[in-house]
């Protein structure tokens, strides 16, 4: 786990639950979750690159 | 003078806060809290859940009365008094389904007048007889155009995962929910669930990655809010797919909790005719109006007292005993016995903030009869605790017992015994009789037929005889 127990304790833990919905919620839901994880998986190839 | 005192639990809400004045149980509102009960008012919904029994009443206190005791509050409520809060770590599993039921029901019929449920937690709701009710009447608010609903992920934390693992495993859930206030999360459901299992992949397997995933987004609520609001009708989906789940659910071990009956086929129609008739008897004469019924098996002896208690609180340690006692008690629609899953070698401690929020089994209220038919014999043999123990507790809770001592002789006692060795010398009827001749009078002592058990009425030392 990346997140290690730091992180953890300052995350909600319904916040999965709310991303959860948002992607219930249709298509801009599921883009804006790609955009999160998007700028992740963006953000692992500029750091691979450099 | 009465006492007034803040409900240690009540610290959550800025906008509302229980207060306690002697028995009675008041809710002061701040202008925000005010507002948003009268809001919720106008809907209609709490006039109607209350007349369904849904909804514990509410009911606004005068002004005079406003001033005295909560001076500058601008609404005060008054609520009825519950006969014995219970927590859903003293719950069967049909209790949490009953009690998860009810919330979606309230959650998917405020949505239609939209209103959201703030919070989705079964310490909202407790239990009068078999019938869940809910008890907070600030957990309802105006839905926000977009608003995701914020209390889903504590809806599956307390009441789906929990019912899923059990559901699932067979294992109660009452042991982790006594340990962990906060339920169990998706991740941890997740891990102790087969992969394939029905119906739990978008509300557990999703959401377990959704939460990791979240936690290292830089993103936040007010801003999905704005960049993917979600709309009412999703939000109904939830919550009808929720109810769907767990509507379907297989209770755990369903038959396991009749096997109990064996501890009542000790007795020969004539010896159990004799037992019901002296539980009866006592019970009517001692004509309290609260009942703890403390190894309650499956509730004969609750029901005997319910003709004459206005509240029996049946205890069984068996999650399953009281999973078919709960259904049946449902079925015949008695609304005197109340259920509770509890071990009575240890009972719930306090719990929560503080050690305060939720109280410890035995600060909660004292019964004015207490049943323990057949109870301490599993204390002293399988628990290990001496009569020098376990009958003062009795006596400190009780001034008025029913009890049924079983000699070591017998042979559900002999069964307890089987695989032990006999350290139990403390364990004969005068070692019973002269530790409880210390606190009580014994008022009658008789031995059922056939049998070598013997039931005693007692009544603590100082009580002024009425006979």
């Amino acid at each position: 786990m990346e997140g290690g127990i730091f992180l953890t304790a300052y995350v909600d833990p319904g916040a999965g639950g709310l991303l959860l919905q948002i992607i219930f919620g249709g298509l801009a839901g599921l883009a804006v979750v790609i955009k999160l994880q998007w700028s992740r998986i963006a953000g692992f190839f500029r750091r691979k690159s450099r | 003078l009465t006492r007034f005192r803040r409900n240690p639990a009540s610290f959550r809400d800025p906008d509302a806060s229980v207060f306690h004045h002697g028995d009675r149980v008041l809710r002061a509102f701040q202008n925000a809290g005010k507002k948003r009960y009268d809001e919720f008012s106008a809907s209609g919904l709490p006039e109607k859940w209350t007349a369904g029994g849904s909804l514990l009443p509410s009911s606004p206190l005068s002004d005079e009365e406003r001033e005295r005791f909560a001076p500058g509050a601008p609404l005060l409520l008054e609520h009825p008094r519950i006969p014995f809060l219970s927590w859903c770590y003293e719950w069967s599993f049909e209790m949490l389904r009953a009690a998860a039921l009810l919330e979606l029901d309230l959650f998917l019929e405020a949505l239609e007048k939209d209103f959201l449920l703030k919070d989705a937690t079964p310490y909202n709701v407790q239990f009068r007889g078999t019938d869940p009710v809910h008890i907070d009447v600030t957990s309802f608010a105006r839905r926000e155009e977009g608003s995701p609903w914020l209390a889903y992920g504590q809806f599956c934390h307390l009441f789906l995962n929990p019912l899923l693992l059990s559901a699932s495993t067979g294992i109660p859930f009452t042991s982790r929910l006594r340990g962990s206030l906060g339920g169990i999360s998706p991740g941890e459901t997740r891990k102790l669930l087969p992969w394939y299992r029905r119906g739990i992949f978008l509300d557990v397997t999703l959401q377990a990655w959704a939460q990791r995933s979240f936690s290292r987004s830089d993103s936040s609520l007010s801003r999905l809010k704005k960049e993917a609001p979600v709309r009412r009708e999703s939000l109904a989906r939830t919550g009808r797919r929720l109810r769907r789940i767990i509507h379907r659910l297989r209770r755990p071990n369903p038959g396991r909790g009749w096997s109990r009956y064996e501890d009542e086929k000790i007795y020969s129609a004539e010896g159990a005719e004799f037992k019901d008739a002296f539980v009866d008897r006592w019970c009517g004469s001692f004509a309290p109006s609260t009942v703890w019924d403390l190894g309650c098996n499956t509730g004969r002896y609750s029901r005997i007292a319910a003709r004459h208690a206005d509240h029996v609180l049946a205890v069984d340690a068996s999650s399953e005993t009281i999973d078919e006692l709960f259904l049946a008690l449902r079925g015949e629609g008695n609304r005197t016995v109340q259920c509770l899953v509890m071990d009575l070698a240890d009972p719930s401690p306090a719990r929560g903030w503080a050690g305060r929020e939720r109280e410890a089994f035995t600060d909660r209220g004292k019964p004015g009869l207490l049943l323990a038919l057949a109870l301490f014999h599993h204390l002293r043999i399988a628990a290990g605790i001496p009569l020098r123990e376990s009958l003062p507790w009795m006596a400190k809770r009780a001034e008025k017992a029913i009890l049924e001592f079983v000699p070591k002789e017998d042979r559900m006692a002999r069964r307890l015994l089987q695989w032990r060795e006999d350290i139990f010398d403390d364990y004969t009827a005068e070692g019973f009789e002269s530790e409880l001749k210390k606190s009580h009078r014994i008022l009658e002592r008789a031995a059922i037929p056939g049998t070598g058990r013997v039931l005693y009425a007692v009544e603590a030392e100082g009580q002024k005889s009425r006979r």
